[in-house]
C-alpha cells in the first residue's frame, strides 16, 4: 500500500502504440511515479487516433506496472459544418466569439463518463495532474478540483493557445509543469499563471544498446541517410521537409535519403520517390537503432514544447538538424550546441551538406547532445522534480 | 437507485456548476448510480433543455427510465428568468409545469444551496405547488429548512439537512456551503434586526395605543 500520496493522471490517450510527445511524458511520468512509491491512476479514453477519436481500446480499468488504467468511452464531436469552418478560422488566427469557442472545443470529442468519475472521486486524490492544455480532458478535468490540480500544458505558440476558452487551464490549477524556458516564456505571454508554476522538463529513456548494423540490414538500407520520426502531419512540418528534401536533392545533389517512421500518410512526390523510404510504425527498440543509423535526425516542427525525438537523437549520438523557427528546438541546440538550425530550404540543403561532408565534426556534436540529455533529461532528475513540486503542493 | 441529476454543470465552472457537482458526488457516495443531464456544451452525460416549459418536458420524458430525478436548483433552473410581466407570466408557467413533472416523478428531489439565489423566492401560491411537488426538499442549512416550513413550501419531515461535505480533500466545498448559509444567515438577521427596530419605533410614537380609526 502506498504512502507517499494518491494522484491521478489524466491523459487523452494512452498506449505504447500511441505516438505524441504529451502522451509519452504522461505515460512515463505515471509509471516512474509508481514505482517511486505513489499511488497512480491514469484515467485516459478508448482512443487512440487523436483525428476520429475513435474507440478502439475496450473501456474498463486495468493494472500496467503498478498503474491502474482507467480507460472511459469517446463521445466523439459533431464534425459538422460549422464546426469544420471555426476550426478553419482558428487556424487563419481569426479572432472568434466565446460561442464559437464553446463550440469548437465540445465539438472536438469529449468523455463524460471520464468526467463523471473525476468528479465523484475526486477528493481521493491528493492531486490530480492533467496535459495537454488543448484537449477536453484538460480543458474541463481541470474545472474538478482546481486547487489539487497540476497542469503539465505542453504548450506551442499556435492560434489554439490563443483561444480565451483555454486559458483558465493556464490560470486557474494550482500548479503549471513546463518542458523547457521557451515554453514556459511562451505561458507568460499567453494567460496570467498562478504563483506556483515550474519547469520540470521530460525525462526521456535511455536505450541499453543501439543496433545501428543490425537495424540497417533488417530495412535493407545502405546508403546514408537522415531520419524522421513521429507524426507525419502538417503541424509537425512532414510536408514542408519533403519538398525542402526535394529541393536539396535537385538543386544540391545531396548524398542522403530520407527515411522515416511514424504514423500518417506519406504521400511522397514522384520525383524523389526512391529517395524516401518508409518504414511504417517501429517499437521502440528499432526506432532507437534507427536514431543511431542515421547521419542526423530532421526536425522541421514548430509546434514543440519539448522534442523527444530530438533528445532520443542525441542520446543515440546523432546530431539534430533543426528549424529555428521554433524558439524550443532554438533553445536545447543553443544550449547543447550539439544541434544545426536552418530557416528555409537554402539552409536546409547546407546543413543536409554538411552533415554529408563532415562527419568527424558532426560525431563531436552528437556527443555534446548526448551530455547534454542525460545532465538534463534522465527520469531520475525530472521526477525528483516533480516529487519536490507534490510535496509542495500536498 | 438510478438517478438523473438535472442541474448546471461545467463548463464553465461557477458556484452553481460546482454545487451540481458536489450533489453529484454526495449520491454517488451514498452509492447511487447518477448520471447528469444539463445544457448543451456541458460535460453531463445527457444534454438538452433544462430551462421553463421546454426543459420540464425533456426531463419527464428522460425521468421514465430512471428511479428518481434531483432537482439541482438556483438562479437559472428550472425558472426562466426576465424581467417584467412576460417574466412573470414566464416564472408562473414554469413552476406549474416544473411541479407537474416533479409529481409524475418517482423520488423526486430539490437539492438547494441557497433559497435567495431563486428569481421570485418560494413565495406565492405557484412556487408553493413548485416547492410541494418534490418528494424530498434538500437544503444545507436549519435556517433555509425553517424558511420553506414558514412559507408553507413543505412540511418539515420532507426536508433533508445536508451536512457539508468532509472528505479528505472537502474543506473546498465546505466553505463554499458554509459561506452561503453565514450570508443567507446574516441577511436574514439584518433584515429582522430592521424589522424589530421599525417595531420598536412604531411602540415608542405617542399615538401607538391609540385605537385605528
Amino acid at each position: 500500500m502506498s504512502t507517499r500520496g494518491r494522484l491521478a493522471f489524466v491523459a487523452p490517450r494512452y498506449g505504447l502504440d500511441v505516438l505524441g510527445g504529451s502522451e509519452a511524458v504522461m505515460r512515463e511520468a505515471a509509471h516512474g511515479l509508481a514505482a517511486r512509491g505513489w499511488d497512480i491512476d491514469l484515467l485516459t479514453t478508448c482512443a487512440r487516433d487523436h483525428y476520429t477519436w475513435r474507440n478502439e481500446y475496450e473501456p474498463g480499468t486495468t493494472e500496467i506496472d503498478g498503474v491502474n488504467v482507467h480507460r472511459f468511452p469517446v463521445e466523439a464531436g459533431t464534425g459538422d459544418r460549422a464546426h469544420t469552418q471555426i476550426a478553419a478560422n482558428i487556424h487563419y488566427g481569426m479572432r472568434l466569439s466565446m460561442d464559437d469557442q464553446r463550440v469548437w472545443l465540445d465539438g472536438l470529442f469529449r468523455v463524460p463518463a471520464l468526467f463523471h468519475h473525476l468528479v465523484v472521486n475526486a477528493d481521493s486524490y491528493d492531486a490530480i495532474v492533467l496535459s495537454p492544455y488543448i484537449w477536453w480532458t484538460t480543458v474541463v478535468g481541470a474545472t474538478v478540483a482546481p486547487e489539487r490540480t497540476i497542469v503539465m500544458p505542453c504548450l506551442h505558440d499556435e492560434p489554439y493557445a490563443r483561444l480565451e476558452i483555454l486559458h483558465p487551464t493556464l490560470s486557474e490549477p494550482a500548479m503549471l509543469w513546463f518542458l523547457t524556458e521557451p515554453e514556459h516564456e511562451l505561458a507568460h505571454r499567453i494567460a496570467p499563471l498562478p504563483a506556483r508554476h515550474l519547469v520540470t522538463g521530460s525525462g526521456v529513456p535511455i536505450p541499453s544498446s543501439y543496433d545501428a548494423e543490425g537495424f540497417r540490414k533488417r530495412h535493407n538500407i545502405e546508403r546514408p541517410f537522415v531520419l524522421f520520426a513521429g507524426r507525419r502531419e502538417g503541424g509537425k512540418g512532414w510536408n514542408w521537409l519533403l519538398s525542402a528534401f526535394q529541393f536539396a536533392v535537385e538543386n544540391y545533389d545531396i548524398p542522403l535519403d530520407l527515411v522515416t517512421s511514424g504514423v500518417g500518410p506519406i504521400g511522397v512526390p514522384g520525383e524523389i520517390a526512391d529517395r524516401v523510404i518508409d518504414l511504417g510504425f517501429l517499437d521502440d527498440d528499432e526506432v532507437s537503432s534507427a536514431f543511431a543509423a542515421a547521419s542526423a535526425y530532421v526536425q522541421p516542427s514548430t509546434n514543440e514544447s519539448f522534442s523527444r525525438t530530438a533528445m532520443e537523437s542525441w542520446l543515440a549520438n546523432t546530431p539534430v538538424i533543426a528549424t529555428r523557427h521554433s524558439e524550443v528546438l532554438r533553445w536545447h541546440c543553443e544550449r547543447s550546441g550539439a544541434g544545426v538550425l536552418f530557416g528555409d530550404e537554402y539552409e536546409f540543403a547546407q546543413c543536409l551538406a554538411f552533415i554529408a561532408g563532415a562527419p568527424e565534426v558532426a560525431d563531436t556534436m552528437a556527443e555534446q547532445g548526448r551530455a547534454y540529455v542525460l545532465t538534463n533529461y534522465r527520469w531520475e532528475v525530472v521526477l525528483d522534480a516533480m516529487e519536490r513540486a507534490l510535496e509542495e503542493l500536498l | 437507485m438510478r438517478l438523473l441529476v438535472v442541474g448546471p454543470y461545467p463548463p464553465p465552472s461557477g458556484a452553481e456548476e460546482r454545487q451540481t457537482m458536489t450533489t453529484v458526488r454526495r449520491l454517488a457516495n451514498d452509492g447511487d448510480d447518477v448520471e447528469v443531464l444539463s445544457l448543451i456544451g456541458s460535460a453531463a452525460h445527457h444534454r438538452g433543455a433544462i430551462t421553463g416549459t421546454a426543459g420540464a418536458l425533456d426531463v419527464w420524458r428522460r425521468a421514465r427510465s430512471y428511479d428518481g430525478v434531483v432537482l439541482q436548483v438556483g438562479t437559472r433552473v428550472p425558472l426562466r428568468t426576465f424581467p417584467g410581466r412576460r417574466g412573470r407570466i414566464a416564472r408562473l408557467v414554469d413552476c406549474l409545469a416544473w411541479g407537474i413533472v416533479l409529481r409524475m416523478s418517482k423520488g423526486s428531489r430539490i437539492v438547494v444551496s441557497d433559497l435567495d439565489a431563486i428569481p421570485g423566492s418560494f413565495g406565492g401560491r405557484t412556487g408553493r405547488f413548485l416547492w410541494s411537488g418534490a418528494s424530498r426538499v434538500v437544503v444545507t442549512s436549519e435556517l433555509s429548512k425553517q424558511r420553506l416550513v414558514d412559507a408553507g413550501c413543505c412540511e418539515p419531515e420532507r426536508i433533508e439537512l445536508a451536512v457539508a461535505h468532509t472528505g479528505p480533500h472537502g474543506r473546498w466545498d465546505a466553505g463554499w456551503e458554509l459561506a452561503t448559509d453565514q450570508a443567507t444567515a446574516e441577511a436574514v438577521i439584518v433584515e429582522r434586526a430592521a424589522r424589530d427596530r421599525r417595531a420598536a419605533a412604531r411602540a415608542r410614537r405617542p399615538d401607538a395605543q391609540a385605537p385605528a380609526r
